[in-house]
């Protein structure tokens, strides 16, 4: 159903495909890795990356086996990718894995990418929220 | 209701004055029909409620067991192409 959204021309269909992710969250199973990362690099821009992120977090902080992928996606060529993977413990508080948090960013931090360096900022302002020491 | 029904109630409301504002915001990338978030929330509403059930349902099923080990053998393909093994 959400990829019929993204094949239609005007983008509120995809919103509304991310609309129901955002909606079946709790449901999503470790299969379902695969199609969010082809979500990710269809029709790819910040807002419907963005929307991705909690939902991606949320898979990855159930099972945490996915944090090798998340490894993985740190190198992947695509910026998207590494903008999720870089993002996807945005709103892990004081339960971030903040080796993988570093992992994650010291791959990236050269990248001029506008949409990394901004990825990078956020992260580290979000989760400088949490720890306070 | 079905997504083909979606997609044509959608388009009935479409918005011309919105279009060229949220296209630019979007730095027109993409086409849109100028419906903005509060109203395409409200109109998908009953939409997404019918798909949550299904979904709820569906995962409630007993192939959740087989789905996971689906997703532990997909890990092998998704970590294989981008990752350096040292």
């Amino acid at each position: 159903m959400v990829f019929d959204l993204f094949e239609l021309p005007e983008r509120e269909f995809q919103l509304i495909g991310l609309d129901y992710i955002k909606r079946v969250e709790k449901y999503l199973t470790i299969d379902d890795l695969v199609n969010l990362r082809k979500l990710v690099l269809s029709k790819s821009w910040w807002d419907s990356v963005d929307t991705l992120i909690n939902p991606i977090g949320h898979l990855v902080f159930k099972e945490p086996v996915l944090k090798n992928t998340m490894r993985a996606w740190r190198l992947n060529d695509n910026l998207w990718l590494r903008r999720v993977s870089i993002l996807h413990q945005l709103s892990f508080k004081e339960k971030t894995d903040t080796a993988l948090l570093q992992e994650v960013i010291v791959n990236n931090v050269q990248d001029d990418e506008f949409f990394i360096q901004k990825a990078i900022g956020w992260v580290l302002r979000n989760y400088a929220k949490a720890d306070t020491s | 209701m079905k997504t083909t029904e979606l997609i044509t109630s959608r388009r009935e409301h479409k918005n011309p004055k919105k279009i060229p504002s949220m296209e630019q915001y979007m730095r027109s990338k993409f086409q849109f029909l100028g419906i903005q978030a509060v109203q395409r929330r409200e109109l998908s509403k009953e939409f997404l409620k019918t798909k949550r059930a299904e979904t709820k349902a569906r995962v409630q099923d007993k192939a959740m067991k087989t789905r996971r080990l689906i997703g532990q053998w997909s890990l092998t393909f998704l970590n294989y192409p981008n990752a350096n093994f040292n």
